[in-house]
């Protein structure tokens, strides 16, 4: 046996080496003190090496908890996704947009009502005006205030590229609202003031059941539907409303 | 989690096609068979057991997303979830910043000086956890391909052939990889006198 095939023998095998292993392989041993040394080494290399896989940690009892309560809260996840995907298939986007502004229209009517209870309008308080709200249109053709610094309407159609943005122009419409005269027709349906009607707003176009309350004149001009424009701020919350005629 | 005995006769595949269906035992029966590999990789990986933790959870849900992706005739399932836990371990070690500082020179010579001077107490000295840090330090400082080859092969225990499937090499590259490894932390060990060339640092066909 040469050093190669010392070297090689060594190496085949995983578990340590000792010269008992092979006639050759200790009369090797005998005369190469390269090898020798080399040996020794090898085997000190591999008596640290099960050292430290002894000392290993074993695999902590939280674990195979934890795998498991992962595995079933994932099982139990596509239930979930299933019943989103029905409930987003029932209400459309269209409709939860309308859902949307239904519920901002009773919330800012709701705050209209008990913050201005004195003021007369000819109309009833808007809060009875929500729960019919059916299928809401963003109407980017709906007449908006027709001034030149009214509202600044924020909407996809290059046409209104046109709008006026300057703050005094949002201003105007603001100090409109707020004193509740309203000359494009918007009745306001919260306080204003220059903090909280201040900046852009879109005007959405809502149709309302003609059943309502107060609407019914306005239904009787025209068909059973009855459309109304709302102005809403940035926030999502709406500041106006007009009945469109 | 005692689910082995339901699905003893079910091979790897089987029993990840019926976990992803949702059926538990079959999960279970799984994770018990490949639990201990994934975590000792992932432990010796990172040397730390809530990482290796960490990574073991996140293999088998990865796994449960991810199965539909196995093929069978591409290797076995231990192959397949061992390649989902390396990319997670380098996920974690470069998040966290894992690694083991390299050797102090020093160290490793007293280390080196105990063995030599005092080899009577050589399991003494070793069993002791500075030591054991120390030929931790040691696999630590090794190049990547190198320290991977070490830790599949004689902390996972995994043959030279199961180790080749898990780095995509061939076997004869896993063996002297490991020995060219074992040679290094002689080195690092007990510094030695021999000429041994350093190990070429290219990856030779393999992943790692
Ligand atoms: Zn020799």
């Amino acid at each position: 046996m040469n050093c190669q095939e010392f070297h090689s023998y060594f190496e085949e095998r995983r578990e340590r080496v000792s010269r008992n292993d092979s006639a050759e392989f200790a009369e090797h041993l005998a005369i190469c003190g390269d090898c020798s040394r080399w040996l020794a080494s090898q085997n000190r290399v591999r008596t640290s090496l099960d050292l430290l896989r002894q000392s290993a940690p074993g695999i902590p009892a939280t674990l195979d908890a934890a795998v498991l309560a992962s595995y079933r809260k994932r099982m139990g996840e596509p239930e979930a996704t299933v019943s989103v995907g029905i409930w987003r298939m029932i209400f459309p986007a269209s409709l939860r947009l309308g859902l949307a502004v239904a519920a901002m229209l009773l919330i800012a009517a709701v705050i209209f009502a008990l913050r201005r209870p004195a003021v007369t309008t000819n109309n009833k308080p808007q809060v009875q005006l929500q729960p019919q709200v059916t299928t809401p249109v963003v109407d980017a053709k709906a007449p908006v205030p027709n001034h030149q610094n009214s509202v600044v309407v924020r909407k996809a159609h290059a046409s209104t590229r046109g709008a006026p943005t300057t703050d005094k122009s949002v201003g105007t419409i603001a100090s409109d609202i707020r004193g509740n005269s309203s000359p494009d027709g918007f009745r306001s349906l919260m306080y204003c003031d220059e903090l909280s009607c201040g900046g852009a707003m879109d005007v959405v176009r809502i149709q309302l059941q003609p059943s309502e309350p107060g609407l019914l004149a306005a239904a009787q001009q025209s068909s059973n539907v009855v459309s109304a424009d709302v102005l809403v701020g940035a926030d999502g919350i709406a500041r106006g409303i007009r009945i469109v005629r | 989690m005692a689910s082995m005995g339901l699905h003893e006769g079910r091979s790897d595949a089987e029993l990840l096609k019926l976990a992803m269906a949702g059926e538990e035992s079959a999960f279970v029966a799984l994770y018990e068979r490949l639990k201990s590999g994934i975590f000792r990789y992932a432990y010796y990986m990172t040397s730390s057991v809530t990482a290796a933790e960490e990574v073991t959870q996140e293999v088998f849900m990865s796994l449960l997303e991810k199965g539909s992706t196995y093929r069978e005739e591409r290797g076995d399932v231990a192959a397949f979830v061992f390649g989902i836990a390396r990319n997670f371990v380098r996920r974690v070690r470069r998040r966290e910043r894992i690694y083991w500082p390299l050797p102090e020179d020093d160290a490793v010579e007293r280390l080196a000086a105990s063995l030599i001077l005092e080899p009577q107490s050589l399991q003494r000295n070793l069993a002791r956890g500075e030591a054991v840090e120390q030929v931790r330090a040691a696999i630590a400082s090794l190049p990547d391909h190198y320290a991977q080859v070490v830790i599949l092969c004689d902390f996972c225990e995994l043959s030279y052939a199961d180790a080749a499937v898990r780095l995509a090499c061939p076997v004869g590259t896993v063996r002297s990889r490991l020995n060219r490894a074992h040679n290094l932390l002689a080195r690092k060990l007990k510094p030695m006198k021999s000429t041994e060339t350093l190990p070429a640092s290219g990856t030779e066909g393999c992943l790692i």
